[in-house]
């Protein structure tokens, strides 16, 4: 989804409905992230940003995504491993991809709330409804067969102190 | 927009075999639900029967873990339950207040939609101020 960002109209709908046009302010293919802005949004709730480096495994967790479209979709779970290491490919159309092979790899929460198609980018909260991880991608049996078997149990978030060192650095450039 | 990339798995407990992952970008559009009580075709019926029948087999084994719990405790003959007979794991325990982190989180999370020329795609991110991060 960060490549279809850079290339696509964005909008972005909030929670209680209203819809604003949103643009692209950096992307990082490389860490499957990027950072938007909305435009005219003047009463955003921002979201408390925990720390990912005190998760354990057990810990409680509450994703909220759209899957299948359905906004405002949740899910809970456990966290199931953490240091995951996760290598996608698959952003072909990308022209910030830095790496040769068109991989973006790191070191994910692994979950088993239940993940699917329309997550991508929604938050994994824990029991203290702070944002520990970035949903970014499940496992997915059939997908080799070009079909997705919805979630097993088995998802991936970016840490939040990863997306925190981006935001950060972001901000130190604009 | 869909990708379906492979993905190995090389936790350091794990071997280097690939995992089938998939992205969590949704690419169609809302699916349009039937009003309640009104039925409506579905191409994948077998699959969908499949599926019911899997979650009753799994609440039926659920409801066999718990009764195993409780005659454990009666064998005991002192007319109280072991603490051991109610420490089977779950993934939601009841001290996790499901609904009172909801209501507090939900108003922060927006969701993205990318409209293309040859589709869309949708996501959901967590607001911080004016910028939001996927």
């Amino acid at each position: 989804m960060v490549s279809d960002a850079a290339h696509g109209q964005l909008t972005v709908t909030l929670n209680d409905g209203r819809e604003l046009d949103a643009r692209v302010v950096s992307t990082a293919p490389e860490r499957d992230l990027a950072v938007l802005q909305a435009e005219g949004a003047n009463d955003l709730r921002p979201a408390a940003i925990g720390d990912s480096r005190s998760v354990n495994v057990g810990d409680q967790v509450i994703a909220v995504g759209s899957p299948a479209g359905l906004q405002g979709t949740v899910t809970s779970g456990v966290v199931s491993a953490l240091n995951r290491k996760v290598t996608v490919s698959g952003e072909p159309r990308s022209p910030y991809t830095q790496s040769s092979t068109g991989e973006t790899s790191y070191r994910a929460v692994q979950t088993d709330a239940a993940l699917d198609q329309g997550n991508s980018g929604g938050p994994l909260f824990n029991a203290n409804g702070e944002v520990i991880g970035i949903n970014s991608a499940m496992y997915s049996p059939s997908s080799m067969l070009g079909q997705s078997s919805g979630s097993v149990g088995i998802g991936f978030a970016i840490p939040s102190n990863d997306a925190q060192e981006y935001l950060n650095t972001v901000a130190e450039e604009s | 927009m869909s990708q379906q990339p492979e993905v190995p798995d090389r936790n350091s407990n794990a071997s280097d075999e690939t995992m089938p992952l998939l992205l969590l970008t949704h690419p169609r559009p809302e699916p349009k639900v039937p009003p309640s009580g009104q039925t409506q075709p579905h191409p994948n019926r077998k699959k969908r029967v499949t599926a019911v029948l899997a979650a009753a087999i799994l609440t039926a084994g659920a409801v066999g873990g718990v009764t195993g719990g409780l005659i454990s405790a009666n064998v005991g003959g002192d007319g109280t339950a072991s603490e051991s007979t109610s420490s089977t794991a779950t993934a939601n325990p009841a001290n996790l207040d499901v609904s009172a982190v909801t209501k507090k989180i939900l108003p922060s999370v927006v969701q993205v939609t990318v409209t293309m020329p040859n589709g869309e795609a949708v996501g959901s991110v967590s607001s911080s101020a004016r910028t939001v991060a996927f």
